[in-house]
């Protein structure tokens, strides 16, 4: 019986709320509602900031892979100016040992496209010399000896 | 006075212009094809909220072609909001009227629907024949593989190229004759 009553004494409490510090929070975020009231801004525009507050979380959840989508996209289309088949360049730069990521490419694709030319040329020869090591001896020094 | 490499940014954000012909091309495929360039998808600065797509032209568009039985059995519609209003017609009885409704109307659909959808569509021309005028013409700095490859038909050789293809057996005056 005594124990019972120490565990009513030690039991979790929830956190004290103010309503002061929530109204401070919601007249903080609702700042941009500033064609409401101060009173409409704690009490209508509530419901919006909380839709914002989700939605910010799921954009940030949906993000990378977004960003990746996207990355990818501008590599395609730049790897194609080239005459080169997007996935086939990938596997490319990996045998030539090109440790260069997607973003780097976008980069080069854009500021540098002479580089990038130079790249996709390099992913060629690279596809080549596959080819070639099945028939013949290559040299020590090829594309794809780097790996 | 150097410009440093302002030139270079004049070029990669220059629109260009693309001429395709849609002669015996399905509607669909070629407006996928050239919804992407209106977008601007094929440029490596792609960007879904900056306007960077191309203009193009098309050319024949009266002589477009459905396959299967979609010239009768593909229905557009349309309506005016009001109580009896609607309109439903066959791609048939629409190409009798207009005869780049179709092409426009693809390739408005493949667009995306933004803010940005007006501005794209605007620069897509469509013509019936290829009577394009000559200020379009002069842009023009390109041209699209359509998605359809198109044989070449006996009307399209001369004269010395068809007498030049080697004959197997000539015809006598009894070839197939009982």
């Amino acid at each position: 019986m005594f124990l019972t009553a120490l565990s009513w004494m030690y039991r979790v409490k929830p956190p004290v709320r103010d309503r002061w510090w929530k109204i401070q929070r919601l007249k903080e975020q609702g700042r941009h509602f500033w064609f409401q009231s101060l009173r409409a801004r704690v009490g209508l525009s509530r419901i919006f900031i909380r839709r914002a507050l989700v939605n910010q979380t799921k954009a940030r959840l949906a993000r990378p892979y977004m960003r990746n989508k996207f990355r990818s996209e501008r590599l395609e289309s730049a790897v194609k100016e080239y005459g080169v088949k997007p996935n086939q360049f990938r596997v490319d730069l990996h045998s030539a040992g090109v440790k260069l990521n997607k973003n780097m490419l976008n980069v080069l694709s854009i500021y540098e496209p002479r580089t990038f030319e130079r790249i996709t040329e390099l992913a060629q020869r690279s596809q080549i010399e596959k080819i070639y090591k099945n028939h013949v001896e290559l040299p020590k020094r090829s594309f794809t000896s780097a790996k | 006075m150097s410009f440093g490499r302002a030139n270079q940014q004049w070029c990669t954000f220059s629109r260009l212009w693309y001429l395709v012909n849609a002669d015996r091309q399905p509607p669909g495929g070629l407006a996928t094809l050239i919804a992407k360039y209106l977008q601007g998808v094929h440029k490596p600065i792609y960007h879904a909220l900056s306007d960077v797509g191309d203009h193009v032209v098309v050319i024949n568009s009266k002589s477009v072609a459905y396959s299967g039985n979609k010239w009768e059995q593909k229905m557009f519609h349309s309506h005016t909001g009001r109580k009896k209003g609607r309109l439903r017609m066959t791609a048939a009885q629409v190409h009798q009227i207009d005869q780049s409704w179709i092409m426009r109307r693809m390739v408005y659909q493949q667009l995306p629907n933004s803010g940005l959808r007006r501005t794209q569509f605007q620069r897509l021309h469509v013509f019936e024949d290829d009577n394009v005028p000559n200020e379009l013409m002069e842009n023009i700095s390109g041209v699209l593989t359509p998605p359809r490859r198109i044989p070449k038909g006996l009307s399209d050789y001369t004269q010395e190229e068809i007498d030049a293809f080697p004959k197997l057996f000539s015809k006598d005056n009894f070839f197939l004759k009982r």
